[in-house]
């Protein structure tokens, strides 16, 4: 079964995301913060990340990075988002964003976009 | 009565006594010095007396130049025997008097009339059998106009220096010469002098052959008989030296009565050449003498008297009637430039009169070029003044609209009735006069304007009457009498417009802030709008089981409506501080208004990491003020704190904004204390002028802290902004004024 680690500071936001993936088949962690996430990568292999742009305490940036250690060190190469409500920044052309990320995400992001990017079972069905 | 009482009196005479002093003096020494003749040369005498009765006429008037004829032509009663001269010289003065203008002086029709009145004469002489011919009367007549001109000329030269006597001031010098009347008697002295130069040769030519005959009759030479075919049945020239005279030999048989008849005026040592004969006794006379033949033989000759006096005057005759010829021309010509430059004159007034309007054009016909040149300049100048004639209607009507939109109107004698709550002024209206006038005042500003009561000068913003939407004023009045109490002057300007476009600018700006918080609260309304989606995902999903569990089901709405009301708190958040700012009046409490402006500024502050910690106390007070508009000042006073601490950029440093409330001496006072970078110098010196920022490019308008500044001044606070002693950030302070009065007001 495939995993999916989702870091959102908004506590209901994560919990209706972690819920939704987990109704479709992929079984999700929310994280509330960077030091959370890297917890949860050190512990178990993971498939798939979303990661809010900008956290309370961080940038979502920096969290991926500190997970990119993490996943090179372990030979993993999950599929990484970002998620953010600025549109703007989902309109730059950000180096570390493209190096990083394999897509950036604008709140909110619908269902079924959503689900073309979670490593669904049924994934290869639903996509768009 | 002493001389003192009456110094007004004193003065009305003086001057009267001083005219009618210096006229008897002028016309007595006028009659002094016409009682002699001036003989330039044997039969050319000059006698003054017209020189002075012209003069009298020019200074006194008519009446003294009357007196003056009179006076100096009364001798010469006594020389001619005949009462020709003063009459002439009555009618001169008549004559002048009549005739003068502007371009005739006295001068000019001092020649004419004389040429007329000896014209009259030799018509009277040629009809009338005499002994007299009429060359020789030409001469004596021409003479006459000549001098008399002469001594008009001079008249006339005079009066370019000496102004007209008047009751009040009697002879001064002239301060103001009239160009043509300076033409006239200068081109008249200059023909005059010549004529004089030309005369005094002719008066050289006249005395060598007096002297020579002279010589003659006495003996003294002799003179040669020469044969001379027009004269007389023995017709004899006798040669002179340089001419000669026609004579007659007085045959040998002739009586001795004949030999010495009536030739005693001219005998030598007889008193001068014509004695006091009459002019056809003197020309009926001969003169005896004696001439030395061909033969050798001395013979008497009888000389006639009319053929000696052509003979001597002859070249006089002839230089005269040149000179008169070129006085008649000039005068003719001084008469028409005369014409022309009172034309050119009257043209040049009515240029002048008719200035400002577009009727002013040079005119084709003008015939004087200085006269041309100054109505060219005028027509120029009268274009020029046109064009900024319209363009200062144009600004008159501008400012007129200007002042009807602001209504300003000047007043005086104003001060503050607090019993009346109005202000009371004086205006003065153009056909009313003095207008007393009152204006009601807001409360509100009541007790702004009663402080102003003791200051010289003073320009302060109120609201008039009692209504809560009443018009805004600004008075600015000067020159306060501590006395009277009221300012003596100042003007009162109704600025609803300006109040509009002031109230437009803050809502302008408070647009620009929202615009410049798009970003953040576009992330705060998507974070509910994202959970909301994945919700009714999550119940869509659970719906979709066969046995739903209903009561996660319902966890799932009430979560949904709860991220609806988030998302409406954000909307109406929003919408409420981007509203036209109204005139609410009352008062606003402290508490609510902070909270709204942290509650606006939350996404923002949260975004950057920033911790907001508000110090209230209890109860809270209240301000009299717009809510809007102290919620603006807060805003700002916030975003400012936290894109200081953002420009900071420290990363281990304390984020933090500080908000403080106090009463402090009866006033509420508002602290934002932030650990930003603190403020520049520069930008200390001035914080609160409009466009000075020292924001990045595209992150300050400028005008944040100006408008705080004006929201403050208006309500009576003050605003301050310095950097905290301990130097890690800075403050904004607010303080308003009556702070316990409006706590007490905000309770009830």
């Amino acid at each position: 079964m495939s995993f999916m680690l989702v870091i959102e500071d908004d506590e209901m936001l994560r919990e209706e995301l972690v819920e939704l993936l987990n109704t479709w088949g992929v079984e999700t962690l929310g994280a509330r913060c960077g030091r959370d996430a890297v917890a949860i990568a050190l512990a178990r292999p993971i498939d798939c990340v979303l990661c809010d742009y900008k956290l309370r305490l961080e940038s979502g940036l920096d969290v991926l990075h500190a997970l990119h250690d993490i996943f090179r060190r372990s030979g993993q190469s999950p599929r990484c988002y970002l998620m953010t409500g600025h549109l703007e920044i989902t309109n730059i052309a950000d180096e570390d964003i493209a190096s990083l990320t394999d897509g950036l995400l604008a709140k909110p992001i619908q269902a079924c976009r959503l689900k073309a990017i979670a490593p669904c079972p049924d994934r290869g069905k639903d996509r768009p | 009565m002493t001389a003192e009482a009456h110094p007004r009196r004193q003065r009305l005479l003086r001057p009267r006594l001083s005219f009618v002093t210096a006229e008897i003096l002028f016309l007595i020494l006028s009659f002094a010095i016409s009682m002699r003749q001036i003989s330039v040369v044997p039969g050319l005498d000059v006698h003054l007396g017209p020189l002075f009765y012209l003069m009298a006429l020019n200074l006194f008037g008519l009446r003294a130049g009357l007196i003056a004829a009179a006076l100096t032509m009364a001798p010469s009663i006594l020389w001619w025997h005949h009462f020709m001269a003063l009459i002439i010289a009555l009618g001169q003065v008549m004559t002048i008097s009549l005739f003068r203008s502007e371009t005739r002086s006295a001068a000019t029709i001092s020649f004419f009339y004389h040429l007329a009145t000896a014209g009259a004469a030799l018509v009277i002489a040629a009809l009338t059998p005499g002994a007299t011919p009429i060359d020789a009367l030409v001469i004596v007549l021409f003479r006459k106009v000549l001098l008399e001109w002469m001594l008009a000329c001079l008249s006339d030269a005079a009066m370019l220096f000496l102004s007209p006597a008047e009751a009040g001031r009697p002879l001064r010098l002239r301060s103001l010469v009239s160009i043509l009347g300076a033409t006239q008697a200068i081109c008249a002295l200059a023909i005059a002098g010549s004529a004089v130069l030309m005369l005094m040769d002719t008066r050289e030519a006249v005395i060598a052959r007096l002297d020579a005959y002279r010589q003659v009759a006495e003996g003294t030479i002799a003179s040669q008989a020469l044969p001379e075919a027009a004269i007389g049945p023995r017709p004899y020239r006798i040669a002179l030296p340089g001419y000669a005279i026609p004579a007659s030999i007085l045959p040998d048989d002739a009586p001795p009565s004949a030999r010495n008849a009536a030739c005693g005026a001219l005998a030598p040592g007889a008193g001068g050449l014509w004695g006091s004969a009459g002019l056809d006794d003197l020309f009926a006379a001969c003169w005896r003498g004696k001439a030395r033949m061909a033969d050798g033989a001395e013979r008497g000759v009888l000389i006639s008297a009319q053929s000696f006096a052509r003979s001597l005057f002859e070249p006089m005759l002839a230089s005269s009637v040149v000179i008169g010829l070129l006085v008649a021309s000039v005068h003719l010509l001084l008469a028409l430039l005369g014409g022309a430059v009172l034309a050119a004159r009257g043209r040049l007034q009515d240029m002048i009169r008719l200035f400002g309007s577009d009727e002013i054009a040079p005119s084709a016909s003008e015939s004087i070029l200085e006269g041309d040149i100054l109505a060219r300049a005028i027509a120029t100048a009268n274009d020029d003044f046109l064009a900024a004639n319209r363009e200062r209607l144009r600004l008159a009507k501008t400012i007129d609209e200007l002042r009807s939109t602001i209504q300003l109107r000047l007043v005086s004698e104003i001060w503050f009735d607090p019993q009346a709550s109005a202000l009371r002024f004086v205006k003065l209206h153009p056909t009313q006069g003095r207008l007393n006038l009152e204006m009601s005042v807001h409360p509100a500003d009541e007790s702004l304007l009663q402080g102003l009561h003791g200051h010289n000068d003073v320009l302060v913003e109120f609201r008039g009457g009692g209504e809560a939407n009443a018009d805004w004023h600004l008075l600015l009045a000067h020159e306060y009498d501590a006395n009277k109490k009221w300012w003596a002057q100042g003007c009162l300007i109704q600025l609803r417009t300006a109040k509009l476009v002031q109230s437009q600018m803050r809502h302008n700006a408070r647009l620009m802030e929202l615009g410049a918080m798009a970003s953040a609260l576009s992330h705060e309304l998507r974070q509910p709008l994202f959970t909301i989606l994945l919700a009714a995902e999550n119940g869509s999903a659970m719906l979709a089981d066969e046995t739903p569990d209903l009561q996660a089901l319902g966890r799932k709405f009430s979560r949904i409506v709860e991220q609806v009301d988030r998302a409406s708190t954000i909307v109406q958040r929003v919408s409420h501080y981007s509203r036209i700012e109204h005139d609410e009046g009352g008062t606003a409490d402290a508490r609510q208004v902070v909270d709204d402006a942290v509650r606006f500024m939350h996404p923002i502050l949260e975004e950057r990491g920033i911790t907001l910690r508000t110090h209230i106390p209890d109860p809270t007070p209240s301000i009299a003020l717009q809510r809007v508009g102290i919620e603006q000042v807060l805003v700002n006073a916030l975003q400012n704190a936290a894109d200081a601490i953002e420009q900071k950029g420290d990363v281990g440093a304390e984020r933090a904004i500080d908000i403080m409330v106090a009463q402090v001496d009866g006033e509420l006072r508002i602290d934002v204390a932030d650990t930003g970078a603190g403020i520049s110098s520069e930008k200390a010196a001035r914080p609160f002028d409009a466009f000075v920022t020292t924001k990045p490019a595209g992150k300050g308008t400028g005008l944040g802290l100006y408008i705080c500044k004006q929201i403050m001044d208006e309500c009576g606070g003050t605003i301050t902004l310095k950097n905290k002693d301990s130097g890690d950030g800075a403050v904004l302070s607010l303080v308003f004024p009556g702070g316990d009065r409006m706590t007490t007001e905000g309770r009830t």
